[in-house]
């Protein structure tokens, strides 16, 4: 059946791009049951989209979209809840625990971009995983000299942050 | 030291991610499916509800 070949396909592609989506949660939620809640709901906003999804664009593009509009508009409902911990708060919290050279940082790298505003973070996320300028504009629908200020700026803050988390 | 050096830290930081909180197919499967079949059963209730009001009980 159509249905049947399509749901194997998604699930194929899913599965190969499942560590961006886990990604992209776990900079946004601390804890692990907001992070599978959101996996979730944007495996089933992938879901909904993808029969208009032609391959037309990459497809971390499409994911990053799908993926950046759910947790944003997430991240907007929450806001709106009382006594909501803020994410920097969160981490500060989190105990730390002998780990090796590689995983120190790792775990450097993730606080300090957790620690960015919620667009800079998609920003550098896209400019890590190679997205053009252009390609980042169209996404957080902001200008191309707005993306590349803010990377400017992204820049020397992630430094500042890395160097304090290195002394 | 540029933003480009943070790019192979940033791959290890998405592998140890994915590992860490790998689903399976199946469990993905599962999210799509609940999706899928909740239809047919709401469908369902509206219909009713809608044909005892029509009927009037």
């Amino acid at each position: 059946m159509a249905q049947d070949k399509l749901q194997k396909e998604f699930i194929e592609l899913i599965s190969s791009q499942q560590k961006l989506i886990h990604s992209i949660c776990s900079l946004y939620f601390v804890s692990v049951d907001d992070r599978k809640d959101v996996f979730q709901e944007i495996v089933l906003q992938l879901w909904k989209s993808y029969p208009a999804f032609k391959f037309q664009s990459k497809a971390s593009t499409w994911i990053y979209r799908i993926a950046l509009n759910t947790i944003f508009s997430r991240l907007r409902k929450e806001k709106n809840k009382p006594g909501r911990q803020s994410l920097s708060e969160a981490i500060l919290q989190i105990p730390e625990s002998e780990t090796s050279g590689l995983e120190t940082s790792i775990e450097n790298l993730y606080q300090a971009i957790s620690q960015l505003s919620e667009v800079d973070k998609a920003v550098i996320m896209l400019y890590l995983d190679e997205h053009s300028y252009d390609e980042m504009a169209h996404l957080l629908k902001m200008s191309r000299t707005n993306v590349s200020t803010r990377i400017n700026r992204i820049k020397v803050r992630l430094f500042k942050l890395l160097k304090l988390s290195a002394t | 030291m540029n933003l480009e050096e943070l790019k192979p830290l940033w791959e290890s930081y998405k592998d140890q991610t994915g590992q860490q909180l790998h689903w399976t197919d199946n469990e993905i499967a599962r999210i799509i499916q609940q999706n899928t079949t909740a239809y047919p059963w709401l469908l369902n209730f509206c219909m009713t509800i809608l044909l005892i009001t029509v009927t009037g009980c």
